[in-house]
């Protein structure tokens, strides 16, 4: 049967009514699916040009947006099931009353004018339903749908402060709420078959999100930039890996994990309100990109042994005390920096054979020596400075390049370089202001001769150094090494170097 | 204490702040204050990275001059 346009004086049926704004610059085209049959709606588009009957409604206003009343009319709303409206400019509410048959897919989304959808209880499984890039206000109530699973979008409503969900046991691969204006507790503890991507960021006014236990896997849950405050309960998600994002809860004391063998490749949970200790011993997992800095309560993470490879391991300027254990990480590598922990005063590191590009331990309360001799590829950036009670560091057999190589300001001694003798210097090495003694000074500047002139001028020559400040002046006998010809044969023609002493 | 700039060609060997002796083979100048030798490398249109901290760099190139975070969020 095809589509056709009358005048029908008829109104048996049922019928539903929404406004649109639709224009002659776009295309009105909502879709209607039945539960089963070929049956067919009507459509009055609200011009006054009768009817068109057709499942597939495709139609341009020729007006430029003035608000039509659109009607839909069938013989039961209840034998409708699916109902696809995606960018059909509605206006207001859109009254689904009487579809107690609603499932399968729901399209709204894209509707910028859109304030609200009403529902009507019914059973069926939903696989999709998309609201999203509406303008949902207030509370959206969906308590009447225990189908509801699969992908559910309503992401991008920025006036939407509340989503009312009822039990449901089907299974959610993407749950997007992001970037509404969620309010206060967003309680999900009726929806045990959540994993998938779950997004909920950027809700600014969310303080906290109730979850049921789930086995699902999550391979994105995204929590960051909202309010939540207080302690996080994820204790009921084994499946927890992935990409998980909860960064930028400024009022965020804790995060409770439990047992999880996923591989997380991302863990962000910087820029909170950690408290304490945080206990990661749960996650054997853990890789890729760990940040957590700038949680200035933050006084002790707790890992737990992993192969997995990391390419940044940022957990600077927070409140670490004491020791900080690394030894069951050896994938560490990549950009390292957990400086600005004035209380840390050692890291345990395990061996790694993975290649340093930034290695930042400065301005940490580091004592004794400081041992990265396990890490046969560091190079980079390495930094090490203000250190007040560091006196040694235990450098690794590296043929890495290193582009900077900053140890000022500590009480470092004598610093044996030549491990390094294979390594490549292309910026400076700063040893100022360590109160070295004169033969500490020598028998450093002998080393850097032995290195640049002997084991490996290509590597070496050219270098900038500044050991001057709080070190005292070389000399050409103390200690027995004669400081003064080394400074003269580092400085000279052939190895090039630039020498600040004091 | 003053401010010192070891350059040769285009490029910048050492920026730094010492009351000591610097010896090098390379063009070194004496100023008051860093920001003093920051106009003279955009004056000689130097090339230098300047690390300011573990989280910012200055990037000297041609004359001008660029910060950067350093963090790659």
């Amino acid at each position: 049967m095809g589509r056709g346009t009358f005048r029908s004086q008829n109104k048996v049926g049922e019928t539903m009514s929404f406004q649109t704004n639709s224009s002659s610059g776009t295309t009105f085209d909502p879709t209607v699916t039945f539960l089963s049959g070929s049956d067919r709606v009507s459509w009055d588009l609200g011009i006054g040009n009768g009817y068109i009957a057709d499942n597939t409604l495709v139609y341009t206003y020729p007006d430029t947006g003035t608000t039509k009343t659109v009607t839909l009319r069938t013989n039961k709303l209840s034998d409708l099931k699916q109902f696809q409206g995606e960018g059909d400019n509605i206006v207001g509410n859109l009254d689904m009353s009487g579809w107690d048959n609603l499932g399968d897919t729901f399209y709204i989304q894209s509707n910028s004018a859109l304030t609200g959808i009403t529902h009507t209880a019914s059973t069926e499984v939903f696989n999709i339903y998309q609201a999203n890039n509406c303008d949902l206000t207030g509370n959206h109530d969906m308590s009447m749908l225990p189908g509801l699973g699969g992908t559910f979008y309503i992401q991008s409503n920025s006036a939407l402060t509340g989503i009312t969900h009822t039990a449901s046991t089907e299974m959610f691969n993407q749950y997007y709420a992001y970037s509404c204006d969620l309010t206060g507790n967003h309680d999900m503890s009726m929806l045990p078959g959540l994993g998938g991507l779950f997004r909920i960021n950027d809700n600014p006014l969310l303080t906290g999100i109730t979850h049921t236990a789930s086995t699902e896997t999550f391979i994105f849950y995204y929590a960051y930039s909202c309010g939540l405050t207080g302690n996080h309960d994820m204790s009921m998600l084994p499946g927890l890996g992935g990409s998980f994002y909860i960064y930028s809860n400024s009022n965020l004391t804790g995060i409770t994990h439990t047992a999880s063998t996923e591989v997380f490749s991302n863990y962000r949970a910087y820029s909170c309100g950690l408290t304490g200790n945080h206990d990661m011993s749960m996650l054997p997992g853990l890789g890729g990109v760990f940040y957590i800095y700038s949680n200035s309560g933050l006084t002790s993470i707790t890992h737990t042994a992993s192969t997995e490879t990391f390419s940044r391991y940022y957990a600077y300027s927070c409140g670490l005390t004491g020791n900080h254990d690394m030894s069951m990480l050896p994938g560490l590598g990549g950009d390292f920096r957990i400086q600005s922990n004035s209380a840390l005063t050692s890291i345990t590191h395990t061996a790694s054979t993975e290649v340093f590009t930034v290695y930042l331990v400065q301005q940490c309360g580091l004592t004794g020596n400081h041992d990265v001799s396990m890490f046969p590829n560091l190079g980079g950036f390495f930094s090490i400075y203000a250190n007040p009670l560091l006196t040694s560091i235990t450098h690794p057999t590296s043929t890495e390049t290193f582009n900077n190589y900053r140890a000022y300001s500590c009480n470092l001694d004598y610093v044996d370089f030549l491990p390094l003798s294979g390594a490549t210097i292309t910026g400076d090495i700063q040893l100022q202001d360590n109160s070295m003694s004169v033969t500490d000074v020598n028998h450093i500047l002998v080393d850097f001769d032995n290195i640049s002139t002997n084991l490996n001028p290509s590597g070496w020559t050219g270098t900038t150094l500044n050991i001057s400040g709080t070190n005292a002046a070389p000399d050409s006998s103390s200690g027995g090494f004669d400081g003064i010809a080394a400074l003269s044969s580092l400085t000279g023609g052939t190895n090039n170097w630039t020498i600040t002493t004091s | 204490m003053n401010w010192r700039l070891v350059y040769e060609n285009n490029k910048v060997y050492a920026l730094l702040e010492s009351s000591g002796t610097t010896y090098t083979t390379k063009n070194l100048l004496f100023f008051d204050t860093q920001e003093e030798c920051f106009n003279k490398i955009d004056e000689l249109k130097l090339n230098y990275t300047y690390y300011s901290g573990g989280t910012t760099e200055i990037i000297f190139s041609g004359g001008t001059r660029i910060i950067e975070v350093i963090n790659n969020f």
